[in-house]
């Protein structure tokens, strides 16, 4: 990692083509400290970090972080099959863990148009976002939001939108993913998006990024349901699932120093060896 | 699969389920517990009242007179109890007596309501021990107590009182029966017994002759007449052997006497003696010589008597001739035995005539005689049966009017009944809180069986194919903690309330029952 990293949010590229990605200087990114007082409680990275879910968010990222390391798959989708699975709150867990990382600068967007919720449970107030650059009415810096954990830039979902198929199967969002993915190279993008069967918008994204992860809540959604969501997702590269919101009844795997088992023929995040699991 | 795998119970897994949906739980527990105590009080009271009849069937009497009164045949009386009570007559009685219809024993209201009655009433047979008694239970269930109560003693009286009036009656019945009949018998007897003495004395030759016997003794005089004919043929053959005999014999014959000590004789001896002593002693022997003198003596006197014939010395004598005699003896004697074999053969041939005639003049006096022997021989019988089952008659007569057989004697008769037996109220609550407990986990358990979601990151990949890259355990928020205990609070009291009350109701119950009193007014 090279050492400006860490003094920029974003780091400026030659071939930037987006106008505010490439010459704002990052001192002109708004800054939204984070009040923890105001963040969803559930967002566990942030206001219990020493616990065990937060533990557990920890090990996804290096979960991840290994999986990724050699050929630099930055774009990560994470969604679920029906609403109220846990995405969004894994989404930002996910985030804030990965951001908590020394090196790693992340961009955490809400592509979930329908139902945006990220800035909530953030407790942030963001007027504008994604819909409002993807409408053409707002430049990409002006929508960028530095939280102030770790390197965790937010791109939250903006203006409620009539048609955020449309928005979200655009050029422009082509274009935007395109080039937070390629400019910027030590970057994580993660995109919580809408549920695989609540809208299209999943499916449409998923083409876009390097890998998915899928959030199963824990006794909730029938497991036709899921399957059903996953056979949609079949082009996109499922990396793993996060199984989400365990009671305590079920959570025999959440032993502290439990080894996680890997599927070896899988051709996901597994392939890689168990050192980093180990808790 | 997905579906979680129940086949080893987690107690833990489960126990956190029921946690988890413990208001499901809740809810169902005390639906159910309510609808029970719901029914316990609202259902309608059914009251049972219950009499006990002790039946001693005399443990002394019975073996005495065990087959020879008809009173031991108690045993039947006890099997048919239950049948005797439920009877149709009984319980049209107890209807009567207790006028609980409008009388007309002929409507189908009346039909029903016995029916009803029936269906109601139980018995039960406690310990038919070896001393003979037995412990009936009868009950009945109703919903009126004092109802329940009467009809219970009177059926258990009216069933006493025709089952002891049915005996004693059955009893001289058969005894009166039995009397007549043998009057009866006795006249029939003695009439057949005028008729065999009018027969008799009609034809005193043909009575006591059946057909078969006549014949059969004609045959024997056929036979004992030819033993006579041959008998008397060989008799002549020995007469005429024994006249040729008589006449080649003299009646009179000669006899020699010859007196004793004969000098021939007295020669013979001596000269034998002779012979030894001159074996023995030489010829100067005395006793030799005194023989030898002797034996010249006697050849003296035996040549001197041959010389004179006529010598007063011997003599011939002319007697009767003993084989003529005995043979005259013998022809005598067969002659007298071929006469009377002659005239037994003739009257063996009279009598064997005598018996053709009466089996020429069978048929008609015969068959009366036969049918006044058979008519005798019934009749006798019968008196014979009846005579016996008099006295049968007589004893348990005796025995059923000295009350000495089955005693019936209620040991307790039905009260009113203060408690319903239905519902049990105290068994509706505790079942409902057991039913309440079972429902509740049954719902939770039931829903969670059903619900095919994930449960365990096993059943993910499994099913999904895809890694599961972690498990994230609930986040328990605070307020959320703090919300839900509150919540909790407010259901575990209201739950407690609730229970208590309920509970309240099963105590005020078991005080009620088991203790008499009375908390509160329902």
């Amino acid at each position: 990692m090279r050492k400006s990293a860490r003094t920029s949010y974003l780091e400026p590229d030659n071939n930037v083509k987006i106008k505010g990605l490439a010459s704002l200087p990052e001192f002109q990114i708004r800054e939204i400290a984070i009040d923890s007082s105001q963040v969803d409680r559930h967002v566990v990275t942030i206001i219990d970090p020493l616990s065990a879910a937060s533990e557990q968010y920890r090990k996804l990222r290096a979960r991840i972080l290994a999986a990724t390391k050699q050929d630099f798959q930055n774009t990560i989708m994470v969604t679920s099959a029906d609403v109220g699975e846990g995405k969004s709150i894994t989404s930002i867990n996910f985030a804030v863990a990965l951001a908590q990382e020394i090196d790693h600068t992340v961009l955490l967007v809400d592509a979930d148009l329908r139902k945006p919720m990220i800035h909530k449970y953030l407790g942030i107030k963001a007027d504008r976002g994604l819909s409002d650059y993807l409408s053409g009415t707002v430049d990409i810096s002006d929508v960028l939001i530095h939280t102030g954990v770790g390197k965790l830039v937010l791109l939250p979902a903006g203006t409620p939108s009539m048609n955020p198929a449309e928005l979200l199967s655009s050029n422009r969002m082509n274009e935007l993913v395109q080039e937070l993915k390629y400019r910027y190279r030590d970057r994580y993008i993660i995109f919580d998006t809408s549920p695989v069967l609540v809208s299209a918008d999943a499916i449409s994204m998923s083409s876009y990024v390097d890998g998915v992860l899928f959030v199963v809540a824990a006794a909730k959604t029938p497991e036709r349901t899921v399957k059903k969501a996953i056979g949609l997702l079949q082009s996109a590269p499922v990396w793993g699932v996060v199984f989400n919101n365990v009671p305590d009844y079920l959570g025999k795997n959440l032993h502290p120093y439990y080894y996680y088992r890997y599927h070896q023929d899988t051709n996901q995040p597994t392939k890689t060896n168990n050192k980093d699991d180990k808790h | 699969m997905a579906v979680t795998s129940i086949n080893s119970f987690d107690f833990k897994r489960y126990w956190g389920l029921i946690l988890q949906r413990r208001y499901l739980a809740l809810s169902v527990a005390f639906t159910v517990l309510s609808l029970c105590t719901l029914a316990a009080f609202i259902l309608p009271k059914v009251y049972e009242a219950t009499s006990t009849i002790f039946i001693q069937r005399s443990s002394l009497i019975n073996p005495l007179i065990k087959g020879i009164g008809v009173a031991a045949n108690a045993d039947e009386g006890v099997r048919t109890l239950k049948d005797g009570i439920t009877s149709r007559n009984i319980i049209s009685r107890v209807i009567k007596r207790l006028d609980m219809d409008s009388g007309d024993t002929k409507s189908a209201k009346h039909e029903g309501l016995i029916s009803s009655i029936k269906s109601k009433i139980s018995i039960t047979v406690k310990g038919a021990d070896r001393q003979g008694a037995d412990l009936f239970i009868i009950s009945y269930r109703g919903s009126d107590p004092k109802n329940v109560r009467d009809i219970v003693n009177t059926l258990v009286e009216e069933y006493i009182a025709e089952t002891l009036g049915y005996r004693r009656s059955d009893a001289s019945g058969a005894f009166d029966f039995v009397q007549s009949q043998l009057a009866e018998y006795k006249s029939k007897l003695e009439k057949s017994d005028k008729d065999i003495r009018a027969f008799r004395e009609r034809y005193p030759d043909i009575v006591p002759q059946t057909e078969s016997a006549v014949l059969t003794r004609m045959e024997a005089f056929q036979t004992q007449k030819i033993d006579a004919d041959i008998k008397v043929q060989e008799l002549m053959r020995r007469r005429d052997n024994l006249k040729k005999q008589l006449s080649g014999e003299k009646e009179l014959t000669v006899a020699f006497v010859t007196r004793e000590g004969s000098p021939e004789a007295r020669l013979n001896y001596l000269n034998n003696q002779l012979v030894l002593l001159t074996t023995k002693y030489t010829d100067q022997h005395p006793e030799l010589r005194k023989t030898k003198a002797e034996i010249q003596e006697l050849k003296k006197q035996i040549a001197h008597a041959k010389a004179g014939p006529a010598d007063a010395g011997s003599s011939e004598t002319s007697t009767l001739n003993p084989i003529y005699q005995q043979l005259k003896e013998d022809l005598a004697r067969t002659d007298a035995e071929i006469d009377s074999l002659r005239a037994r053969s003739a009257e063996l041939s009279r009598q064997q005539q005598q018996a053709k005639n009466v089996l020429g003049g069978m048929p008609k006096e015969q068959e009366e005689w036969t049918r006044l022997q058979r008519d005798r021989t019934v009749y006798q019988h019968i008196y014979d049966d009846l005579l016996n089952k008099s006295e049968t008659a007589r004893v348990s007569k005796d025995l059923e009017l000295t009350d000495k057989g089955t005693t019936f004697k209620v040991v307790d008769p039905a009260v009113l009944p203060v408690f319903p037996v239905q519902p049990d109220r105290i068994k509706f609550i505790l079942a409902g809180i057991l039913l309440g407990i079972a429902c509740g986990v049954g719902a939770v358990l039931g829903i969670d069986y059903l619900n095919h979601s994930f449960k365990d990151e096993d059943s993910i990949e499994e099913s999904l194919k895809v890694p599961v890259l972690v498990a994230i355990p609930s986040v328990v928020v605070e307020g959320d903690v703090m919300t839900m205990k509150q919540l909790d609070k407010k259901v575990m009291i209201a739950a407690s309330v609730y229970l208590g009350i309920i509970l309240l109701l099963l105590v005020k119950e078991a005080l009620y029952k088991f203790v008499g009193v009375t908390i509160i007014g329902f």
